[in-house]
């Protein structure tokens, strides 16, 4: 018995020097400079891309990506409401989550102009965007999947992190 | 395997069940969570929702008030949805065709440091327009969910497949019984809220054009929308029209119960 008894007093001593404990004062925390921003996404879908508000320049990041396989995150021209011609695309992205993918334009947006963020399935495993064969990723609703978003010089800073 | 060393290990097991005050909640956001200087603290959300989507959010700012740490006050906007920028010290819900980006609802927050500044709620109605999504209950669910996200909660289970946990911040494939924050999530807010800040990152204004204070008199609190089980919780819900609304979350003492009020009020 005085094995078990050791055993709780060791445990219950642990408990109360490493577990986190209450505050009951008033605390000031410190903080980092500048801001940053954070995504939670209820998923419908197998793949999934989330492409938010972005500010004008020659690179649009994308928040979330998650991927069946491996693609790519491509960025398409507003061609009358649909996605048009090829912007850019994102170096390989691997199955999964991944998050801040970044794609360079192949011309620098341009304030007010909406453009479209869709995700393309790697096809001929040689690890570069190749728009011939590397097909648009589907959705469940029909089509590609895809979201459009604003460029605007008044788009709040973006920097994801994750779930 | 003795009985000494099986009297220690349930022992153990038993101080750090009772104990640990993560014992039975763990789903915080990271260590994010608005500054502010006490308890319970008011989160105004801005409504700029189509009107098919106000009483979900209605009801989600009644569900997370219950919390004894914070109540939520929805608020009129005027964002585009399409965009549905920030405002410091606040959150902003919206709802729009997002397209098909395999998203249904989706939550932002701006930190700094470990304190939120501001937060947005999309809700992705490319989705919600179609059959499987179109019902109350994924509407229901999914706000929640979100609006949830913006205190600093993470989700208790990630698993679609699983039996429900009786709780929105769950992942599922059937809604119909994760309609709601549960327990755990009440728990997890009261850690996560657990000290106090020696500043505040909410939004201090009130709502232009109207005198949306109340005072502590139960006549001025609108209509009861919520009561606890037990009877010693209840939500109140002042509309002041505008979409602009009140709710004021009591716990009653002992000797009042909601029951005696409305009949002594009556």
């Amino acid at each position: 018995m005085s094995i078990g008894i050791a055993i709780i007093l060791l445990a219950a001593a642990a408990y109360f020097l490493l577990a986190p404990q209450p505050v009951a004062n008033t605390t000031s925390e410190p903080e980092a400079s500048g801001d940053t921003s954070n995504d939670s996404a209820m998923r419908a879908e197998e793949n999934m891309l989330v492409v938010s508000e972005q500010r004008p320049g020659g690179t649009v990041t994308g928040s979330i990506i998650y991927l069946a396989s491996p693609g790519y995150l491509v960025i398409h021209e507003d061609n009358n409401g649909e996605p048009g011609a090829i912007l850019g695309a994102s170096a390989l992205v691997q199955a999964g989550e991944s998050t801040e993918v970044k794609v360079t334009l192949s011309r620098a947006s341009k304030d007010g102009e909406t453009l479209y963020a869709m995700l393309h399935r790697e096809m001929g495993a040689n690890t570069t965007f190749t728009a011939a064969e590397d097909m648009p990723v589907q959705s469940s609703l029909g089509g590609s999947l895809m979201g459009w978003f604003e460029v605007s010089t008044d788009a709040p800073i973006d920097v994801p992190i994750s779930i | 395997m003795n009985i000494s060393l099986k009297t220690g290990l349930s022992a153990i097991a038993a101080i750090i069940l009772l104990s640990s005050p993560f014992a039975f909640a763990d789903h915080a956001w990271g260590t994010y969570h608005w500054a502010r200087t006490a308890n319970p603290f008011t989160l105004k959300m801005g409504d700029n929702l189509t009107s098919n989507w106000d009483p979900y959010l209605a009801t989600a700012a009644a569900d997370w008030s219950l919390s004894s740490v914070l109540d939520v006050t929805v608020v009129a906007s005027g964002k585009n949805p399409k965009t549905c920028r920030p405002t410091a010290g606040r959150g902003e819900v919206c709802n729009a065709r997002y397209g098909s980006t395999g998203w249904v609802g989706i939550a932002q927050i701006w930190v700094t440091g470990t304190h939120i500044t501001q937060g947005v709620v999309k809700m992705n109605d490319t989705y919600f327009n179609t059959k499987k999504y179109n019902t109350p209950a994924w509407r229901n669910l999914v706000m929640c969910q979100e609006v949830g996200h913006l205190f600093g909660l993470d989700h208790q289970d990630e698993n679609t497949t699983n039996a429900n946990l009786g709780t929105c911040m769950d992942y599922t494939n059937d809604p119909s019984t994760n309609q709601h924050p549960n327990q755990h999530d009440y728990d997890m807010l009261e850690t996560i809220y657990a000290h106090l800040d020696s500043s505040t990152t909410l939004s201090q204004t009130t709502a232009k054009g109207k005198n949306m204070t109340i005072s502590d008199d139960p006549r001025e609190w609108g209509r009861e929308i919520r009561r606890s089980r037990d009877g010693r919780a209840s939500l109140y819900e002042r509309d002041f029209g505008d979409g602009q609304k009140i709710l004021t979350h009591v716990f009653w003492a002992e000797e009042f119960s909601a029951d005696r009020l409305s009949r002594a009020t009556r």
